[in-house]
């Protein structure tokens, strides 16, 4: 794939060569010896070097390119190698987000069964409380069952004081006591019953399954406040995760920046180069017009050339002129910035 | 002999290492978070080569990395990681890479793993 | 945003400027040549800095300068050329151009030359 340019550059110097040839070749009688020729010869020479500068320039330019775009899809494929590894890091973490999501669901049903818990543990203490008054309903008839006993048995003394004169008072009295007994005894026993219920409910309430329950809370708490911390860290994780994400990416379009650049300069010398070209062709027309008036003068039979001999002796060093007043850019790069004959000056 | 600045967050690794470099010959300065690190390191003059973690509290690794970077193009940086729950340590090392380290080792790693890093890293004139 | 005006007759040159001038984040405008250029200007651009070349076809970097300060007294001119002579280079000074580069600078020292000449861009 040659640029056009540089296969006009090769022509023209296939053709400028082949002049130099012609000139040497033997048979070409008084016009090899003729002063104009050689004058003609020496501008060609220069064209032909300085033509070989511009492809040189061009082969050097265009080998930095393809350096510096290869060094470009380096970076490339690091990126792309980087994002693979990116890529297969948030998948593993979609596992962990979705982990995540069962701990919040488990929390949620924790925090959900709280107050069916406690509407529980209210009704039994309720119970309880119910318990505890009948309780308390049941001292008030023993402490009155105890008045009685005790008035009875006052009247009993009192009566057995008096048992001499009849029996019968006594019998009544022994009845009465029997009676109360009796009723005393069906009020222990229901006391007893009670109590033992109570007792019971306390048991079952409050020391086995309201201990394991409490105890099952209790740990549940520290569970899911362990998984709580592991939600956490995991969010934590994940922030990290973006952060390197944009410092990767970030730095990696900062070296492409600078890749970029450093291409671009390159492209620059593209200019430079084509200017040399294009120098070239004004001074081939001088040329041309030189040979054009020699050939005029040889065919009309005038061998007085001298006029066109100092004109073609000129041709050179015109060209070599107008040639030093373009700066060849290493030169200029030797010299320090700011110094006549700088890069970059500022006025 | 050179003079290594180690960045860790985990005090008892850190120690580890201190002791395997100082075995190695080196002149070692410890800093415990990223900030710290970067402080100690300064411009950079002294300083040989820099090990730091990736996963640490405040500035990571990598961002510190980018930092040391900035202020020293050529110094050595050997990134180190053992990775956490949801980070790999291979993402983490590949992060630090991409950031500017000069080479990589997961941790946990050991006396001759640590001398082949040092060696790779203080051998690069030129980072990558 | 700082708008940078470009003048010169090579399309590469102009691509490659372009491109590195935007990337450093300023805005950019192009001519071709001396004569485009000028008529950008009297149809009301205002560029912040204005970069040519002097060697152009229809009209070059000196007399381009001369005919745009008239309409941009205080515009800063910096001109990008493979053109060394000294003559060149005191009729610019002279018209008022505000600094001398010669080819290829590196876009890095340009933006720097341009972040000099105008400070806070």
């Amino acid at each position: 794939m040659t640029h056009p340019r540089t296969s006009f550059v090769a022509w023209l110097m296939r053709w400028l060569r082949r002049c130099l040839r012609r000139a040497d070749s033997p048979g070409a009688g008084s016009a090899a010896d003729c002063a104009a020729v050689t004058g003609l010869r020496s501008l060609d020479q220069q064209m032909v070097t300085q033509l070989g500068r511009a492809v040189g320039l061009s082969e050097q330019s265009a080998l930095q390119l393809v350096s510096e775009v290869s060094g470009l899809r380096v970076l490339s494929s690091r990126l792309v190698d980087y994002l693979a590894h990116a890529h297969k890091q948030s998948e593993a973490m979609q596992g962990g987000i979705e982990q995540n999501s069962l701990i919040v669901k488990e929390l949620a049903t924790f925090v959900q069964t709280l107050p069916q818990q406690i509407a529980q543990e209210r009704d039994q203490l309720k119970l309880l409380m119910r318990e505890v008054k009948s309780l308390a309903e049941m001292t008030d008839s023993i402490r009155a069952i105890a008045r009685q006993t005790e008035i009875l048995a006052i009247n009993a003394a009192i009566e057995a004081a008096r048992a001499g004169e009849s029996g019968r008072g006594f019998a009544v009295l022994a009845g009465e006591v029997r009676r109360l007994a009796t009723q005393s005894n069906e009020s222990a026993v229901k006391i007893n019953r009670d109590i033992t219920r109570l007792v019971n409910t306390v048991e079952v309430n409050y020391s086995g399954e309201f201990e394991a329950r409490t105890r099952h809370n209790e740990a549940e708490a520290e569970r899911l406040g362990g998984l709580t911390r592991q939600l956490d860290e995991s969010y934590v994780d994940m922030r990290q995760f973006y952060s390197m994400l944009m410092t990767a990416i970030t730095q990696h379009n900062t070296e492409l920046d600078h890749g970029i650049g450093l291409l671009l300069d390159t492209a620059q010398y593209q200019d430079v180069f084509k200017q040399i070209v294009d120098r070239v062709q004004p001074a081939i027309d001088s040329r041309n017009v030189v040979l054009a008036d020699l050939i005029a003068r040889l065919r009309a039979g005038q061998h007085d050339t001298a006029e066109i001999d100092a004109r073609a002796a000129a041709l050179t060093p015109d060209y070599l002129a107008a040639e030093a007043l373009h700066r060849d850019p290493d030169a200029a790069a030797a010299v320090a910035p700011g110094a006549p004959g700088a890069r970059i000056e500022l006025f | 002999m050179a003079h290594i600045l180690l960045i860790d967050d985990d005090e008892l690794l850190r120690d580890t290492v201190l002791q395997m470099l100082q075995r190695l010959d080196h002149r070692v300065t410890e800093a415990g978070c990223g900030e710290d690190g970067l402080k100690l390191f300064g411009a950079g003059a002294g300083i040989d080569l820099v090990i730091t973690d990736i996963l640490m509290p405040g500035i990571d690794g990598a961002r510190v990395i980018v930092e040391l970077r900035r202020r020293s193009p050529n110094v050595p940086v050997i990134a180190i990681s053992g990775g956490r729950r949801m980070l790999s340590p291979e993402f983490n090392l590949k992060t630090a890479s991409l950031a500017g380290a000069t080479c990589e080792l997961a941790k946990p790693f050991g006396l001759q793993d640590l001398r082949s890093a040092l060696d790779e890293a203080l051998a690069s004139d030129v980072r990558r | 945003m700082t708008t940078i005006f470009l003048v010169d007759d090579s399309a590469t040159m102009l691509m490659s400027l372009k491109t590195t001038l935007e990337i450093s984040g300023f805005k950019v405008e192009t001519a071709g040549d001396g004569e485009q250029a000028l008529a950008k200007v009297k149809n009301g651009l205002k560029p912040e800095l204005i970069i040519t070349d002097i060697n152009m076809p229809k009209m070059d970097g000196i007399e381009l300068i001369r005919q745009v300060r008239k309409l941009l007294r205080f515009t800063p001119i910096l001109t990008l050329t493979t053109e060394s002579q000294q003559a060149k280079r005191d009729e610019a000074k002279k018209l008022g151009a505000s600094g001398w580069m010669v080819k290829p600078v590196s876009g890095a020292d340009l933006v720097k030359v341009i972040r000099q000449v105008l400070p806070g861009a």
